[in-house]
């Protein structure tokens, strides 16, 4: 039995011409919902799933900078977010097919976790570049804000047939209560396509990091991040 | 239309005897997963059976053993020693090393016969932390996969299936293992003759021709394609397969891309497409600002 907690996912497929153009994707739906679906199908709480042109750069981005993220990504426990990402001056961006109120997404912007998200999902290419330490921390030291995991990938990802069970995998996994990090890097690791996944521990004292990073599932979601003084990761090459 | 551009290519169609080989049944069933669990020796004693719609596992303390029904995939995992770090390991084995002892593993438990597969890669799980004031916890090597892709009638499997994947801890000891290896059941019919490689290039350019920004063709690559754990397949065919890195519209340094793979059947006598068609725009009802 696991303790139910609030999911929310955001994906885009389609972008359209025009100054937040980017190609169009094919299985974020997949990717997002089948995580939206599977968890639910373990007995957590389905809260929202903005899709395409629904899906707004403000829902991330928290209000000391002017969005709306404590209403939305913020206040659920689980975000999953299905889409085109890039990383670029440490900073992790994430496109949108509609300019509400930007076209790109931008972890600069970001306080995760300073409401209630516990564990951020990032489906999409480069929530790092590399896996120096300095450049790990400083992409995400700065918007851990309180978010206990994230979970993206090591440069690109993809977009494909082949992968497009992702979601609704790792779903089933984490909704069933298994540890976090070894349920993203089982499923978002790929031997055919090449993925290369990592999940990211914060944690006010090394051990801490290291206890999420190891042992986290969604059961410990009463147990918050005080200061992300030390973060601990976890990736497969 | 996109720019696309080949960097890797095939010239002409690989000169190698394929046929169309009929898939045998999953045999996915409770039964089996119970057989598969003892051939391990799991402790039989205090184990419990479950399955869902996509699978059957048999549970004995930390050992699970899951076969998937739609692709009679195997799983075995040690939950307690799989992907986990004990705070000491520090694994520094060569691939060549690994290779060796994965292999040595593939036979003790009898997983595919040695003439039928070949390394595919070497995959590494590390560890690492770091804090605010800049300490460094170090990085240290927990776990080595290695990956090996099936070879029929000596094509290789290309694709999701096909696949035999070993993992083991520090001390080289199995922590668990995945295998997509649906049966061939008979030949339903032998390739008549392959497309050339140039057929596949044309179906990619029609299949992603609504797109803008650029298309980098990294490789062509010619092999039967297997599914996934959760796909139905009847049959296994030659095809060439290209992955894609799809870079969209925009400045230089800061680039967003994502990648890809196109996939084509290869003999003239193919059975259906391999590729899915496009997927239908979804649209949710606009939403309340």
């Amino acid at each position: 039995m696991t303790i139910p907690v609030c999911v929310g996912v955001e994906w885009i497929n389609t972008f359209h011409a025009g100054s937040c153009n980017q190609n169009n994707l094919s299985y974020r739906d997949d990717h997002a919902e089948g995580f939206y679906n599977h968890m639910g199908s373990h007995g957590h709480l389905k809260i929202f799933d903005w899709g395409n042109d629904n899906a707004w750069e403000t829902d991330i981005r928290h209000p000391d900078s002017g969005g709306d993220a404590l209403n939305w990504s913020d206040n659920v426990d689980f975000y999953y977010f299905s889409d085109h990402g890039g990383n670029w001056s440490s900073i992790m961006h994430i496109a949108f097919a509609v300019s509400h109120t930007h076209c790109l997404g931008s972890s600069d912007t970001w306080k995760l976790g300073s409401r209630m998200m516990k564990w951020l999902v990032l489906d999409c290419c480069q929530a790092v570049l590399n896996t120096n330490g300095d450049h790990i921390w400083s992409v995400w030291s700065g918007p851990m804000r309180g978010v206990h995991m994230v979970f993206g990938f090591i440069m690109d990802g993809h977009d494909s047939w082949w992968n497009s069970s992702l979601g609704s995998d790792f779903g089933d996994d984490a909704g069933s209560g298994h540890a976090l990090a070894n349920c993203w890097l089982d499923h978002a690791y790929s031997w055919w396509l090449d993925d290369n996944p990592i999940a990211i521990a914060a944690g006010a004292t090394q051990s801490e990091a290291i206890n999420r990073r190891e042992y986290e599932s969604v059961n410990w979601f009463s147990w918050p991040v005080s200061a992300t003084n030390w973060l601990a990761w976890k990736y497969r090459t | 239309m996109p720019e696309v551009t080949f960097i890797k290519r095939l010239e002409t169609a690989p000169r190698v005897k394929t046929q169309i080989l009929a898939l045998g049944s999953p045999g996915a069933s409770a039964k089996a997963v119970r057989e598969l669990a003892e051939s391990l020796k799991l402790e039989a004693a205090n184990a419990t059976q479950a399955q869902d719609a996509t699978r059957f596992t048999f549970t004995a303390g930390q050992h699970v053993v899951t076969m998937f029904k739609g692709s009679g995939a195997l799983r075995y995992q040690d939950r307690s020693r799989w992907q986990v770090d004990d705070g000491k390991a520090n694994l520094k084995i060569s691939d060549g090393e690994a290779e060796k002892r994965a292999r040595e593993l593939v036979s003790a438990h009898k997983l595919a016969p040695a003439r039928e597969f070949k390394l595919l890669k070497v995959s590494r799980l590390t560890v690492g932390e770091a804090s605010v004031d800049r300490q460094r916890g170090g990085e240290r090597v927990i776990d080595v996969g290695v990956g090996f892709q099936r070879v029929v009638g000596g094509v290789p499997v290309d694709g999701p299936g096909g696949k035999l994947i070993v993992y083991m801890d520090h001390n080289g000891e199995l922590t668990g293992f995945d295998r997509i290896w649906r049966p061939v059941a008979k030949v339903r019919a032998p390739v008549k003759e392959l497309r050339p490689p140039k057929a596949a290039e044309e179906d990619l350019l029609r299949y992603w021709a609504r797109e803008t920004g650029r298309i980098e063709v990294l490789d062509m690559r010619f092999g039967y394609v297997e599914l996934g754990y959760h796909a139905r397949q009847t049959v296994l065919q030659p095809a060439y397969v290209m992955p894609l890195r799809i870079v969209s519209p925009g400045q230089e340094d800061e680039q967003i891309a994502i990648r890809s793979v196109h996939v084509f059947a290869a003999a003239t006598n193919a059975v259906g497409r391999l590729m899915p068609p496009p997927k239908k725009i979804v649209q949710q009802p606009p939403r309340a600002a």
